[in-house]
């Protein structure tokens, strides 16, 4: 079980550079609305999803579809810490708290 | 400066969560189906592919609001994923429900949202200084 919980987690690791890189997208001016998805960040971002996509279905049938979907939200303290380093968002003691609840919460959870 | 959010949006945003859990439901199903009948089964090849269908209107849908909301806003929206997912896990997957597992979905959930709405980070304003810093 320990090696899709792994799995799991590389999964969000790697989502959560998409949302990085769709955030840096979104951010920008584009000349034209199919240019707002026609670009190279949007296409890796999603690419990147794509992957984590493919990851997270072989989780499934290694883990129940529950045990799963709860290891997602360490998507929000990865890219915490992704924003702190690509926009410069402070990492702050109430973001600390929440991942501390967040993480807690996930642990709680596989206690069953 | 804090831009209003329109009820519209908010609820356009609980739209995309919930085509979002939906997601993770054909996920299931494909996990499932890779276990009972292979990668190369029809089954799991067509639902893999709904799944792509299902990601994709999630994802139209989500590109557009993020550039409407604090990213912040959005992920505390999205936290209302678990509650989703929960009902799906009973509903359709007949997973038991513990205390423990009701316990850890709620403070995922509040881990979330505390994470996720600092009102001192104000990430996009940060963003937007960080940027004409670069300028």
């Amino acid at each position: 079980m320990s090696f899709y919980l792994l799995l799991a987690v590389i999964g969000q690791i790697i989502a959560s550079f998409s949302q990085i890189l769709l955030k840096k997208s979104s951010g920008k001016e584009y000349s034209s609305f199919i240019r707002q998805y026609l670009n190279a960040l949007v296409i890796c971002g999603y690419g990147m999803l794509g992957i984590s996509m493919l990851i997270a279905v072989v989780c499934y049938s290694g883990l129940e579809y529950m045990q799963v979907v709860i290891i997602e939200p360490i998507g929000y303290v990865i890219v915490m810490f992704l924003s702190r380093f690509f926009f410069g968002e402070k990492i702050t003691a109430r973001k600390i708290l929440g991942m501390v609840i967040l993480l807690s919460g996930i642990i709680v959870f596989y206690i069953k | 400066m804090k831009k209003k959010v329109a009820l519209k949006d908010i609820l356009l945003l609980q739209l995309a969560v919930g085509i979002y859990s939906i997601n993770t439901v054909v996920g299931g199903f494909v996990g499932n189906s890779l276990n009972e009948n292979g990668v190369m089964s029809v089954k799991t090849i067509g639902l893999l592919f709904l799944e792509v269908v299902v990601l994709g209107v999630y994802a139209i849908l989500w590109q557009q609001l993020i550039g409407r909301f604090q990213l912040s806003i959005a992920y505390a929206n999205k936290a209302m994923t678990l509650l989703w997912s929960l009902m799906w896990s009973i509903v359709l997957f007949h997973e038991d429900v513990t205390l423990y597992k009701i316990i850890g979905v709620i403070m995922v959930m509040a881990g979330t949202i505390i994470l996720n709405t600092d009102p001192s980070a104000a990430g996009e304003n940060q963003n937007d200084a960080a940027k004409e810093e670069e300028k």
